[in-house]
């Protein structure tokens, strides 16, 4: 308990979320600080390289084994069930519409990338052992939650725009983020070791340094979107809040029947507690432009990506390890 | 002096996700030409809108084109169907040209 309160601390004060404060902060007091839109992007593309490389080289060191494939499984399993959850509460505890429940579930059966990385980054530091598979993995689990969302939504009056689904599939299998992920990813796998050793300083050396800027940002963006919390109301803001705990509780138990460890089921539950904010909005604006943007991207960005970098990553590690061992 | 021919002259602002769509549109009805720009910031019945860091599908863009009067007429029919559902907004007013016979 103690060790889980020191990690909750250590965590508190690392450079990556004291930058993240940083950010709603001069947000919050509308200081003139911007990350000019371009860099932001770039910082984004660089994560992804990073992260993506990084574990196509640590399959390439071990090798690859069926923990991979049961990894993908269970992460599709939970990629598809866990919009179901979400949308029931918000349909029972909120008063947001159909569409926009629907388009919400989305988001958080989906993953956050910079959840993630900031969670592998803790995991590490920490000692935690993860596996690079599960870099496939969250890239895997991206898109199974859109198509439970457009489902759940398609039940509506007004499902999915058909005349928008050439587009709808375009983005969903080949959106930029996806495909610098695994394109790294394989990358990352192909050259091995000795690609590993060229890009060191790269995606190693310079990666806590570009996630504090780019942590600085989210902070500024989650920021601005403070005000769209008045209009989810206090039962929305505990929806952004439970439904983390409710996602990465489910991964638990999913990730002790495929045998992980403590550090791929820490990752696991990183990955299921974190909402999407990147290629769910995407295909949610063009399947679903019914849907109000303001209530997914508020509470995916400015209550539950907070949450999990402040509380959220500590705590699944420290209960992954407390329960599977370490 | 002579007049300098009349066309017809169309923006539209979509949210980036739906850009393609628009032009498809356009051109499907037989815009020769258009001309996309980024929009910065604004508000309309859906709310307030900027850009924003790293999600693009809520920007707006502003697709302009300058086509025939019939041609026009039949990207706002058009049109009227796809802001039925989608946000944004179309107009459309008459605009002196040279070159008349490029649009």
């Amino acid at each position: 308990m103690t060790d889980a309160i020191a990690l909750a601390l250590a965590n508190l004060t690392s450079p990556a979320v004291l930058f993240f404060a940083l950010g709603i902060f001069a947000g919050v007091v509308r200081s003139d600080l911007t990350i000019p839109q371009a860099i932001a992007k770039g910082l984004a593309l660089y994560l992804m390289l990073a992260i993506g490389f990084k574990g196509g080289a640590a399959v390439a060191e071990v090798g690859l084994s069926v923990d991979l494939a049961l990894a993908a499984l269970a992460g599709v399993v939970l990629s598809f069930s866990l919009p179901l959850i979400a949308f029931a509460l918000l349909r029972a505890f909120t008063r947001v519409d159909r569409a926009t429940a629907a388009a919400s579930a989305a988001h958080y059966g989906s993953i956050s990338v910079v959840t993630f990385v900031a969670g592998s980054e803790f995991l590490t530091l920490t000692g935690l052992v993860w596996s690079g598979h599960m870099v496939a993995v969250l890239a895997i689990m991206e898109t199974p939650a859109i198509l439970t969302g457009l489902w759940l939504a398609g039940r509506a009056s007004r499902g999915p725009d058909p005349e928008a689904r050439p587009e709808l599939l375009r983005e969903v299998l080949l959106n930029g983020s996806v495909v610098l992920l695994i394109g790294a990813f394989l990358i990352g796998w192909a050259s091995g070791p000795a690609g590993m050793a060229r890009l060191d300083l790269f995606v190693n050396g310079l990666f806590q340094g570009l996630l504090c800027l780019f942590l600085l940002d989210m902070g500024l963006v989650a920021a601005r979107r403070l005000g769209g919390v008045k209009k989810l109301g206090v039962t929305g803001v505990v929806f952004g809040l439970v439904m983390p705990l409710i996602g990465a509780a489910a991964a638990l138990p999913v990730a002790w029947l495929v045998g992980m460890s403590a550090g791929d089921a820490a990752a696991l539950m990183i990955l299921s507690g974190s909402a999407s904010y990147i290629a769910v909005p995407a295909a949610m604006r063009i399947a679903l432009p019914e849907a109000d943007p303001s209530v997914y991207l508020t509470l995916s960005l400015a209550i539950t990506f907070p949450f999990n970098l402040a509380i959220g990553i500590p705590l699944y590690a420290s209960v992954a390890r407390a329960l599977l061992g370490g | 002096m002579t007049p300098r021919p009349i066309r017809k002259k169309i923006v539209a602002i979509v949210e980036s996700a739906h850009l393609r769509r628009m032009i498809d549109l356009m051109q499907g009805c037989g815009a020769s030409g258009f001309t996309v720009i980024d929009g910065r910031e604004g508000s309309g019945s859906a709310g307030d809108w900027s850009r924003d860091g790293v999600f693009e599908a809520v920007e707006m863009k502003l697709v302009h084109a300058v086509v025939t009067a019939e041609t026009a007429e039949r990207v706002l029919d058009k049109a009227a169907v796809f802001f039925q559902r989608y946000p944004g907004i179309i107009y459309a007013h008459e605009v002196e040209v040279v070159r008349g016979e490029r649009f």
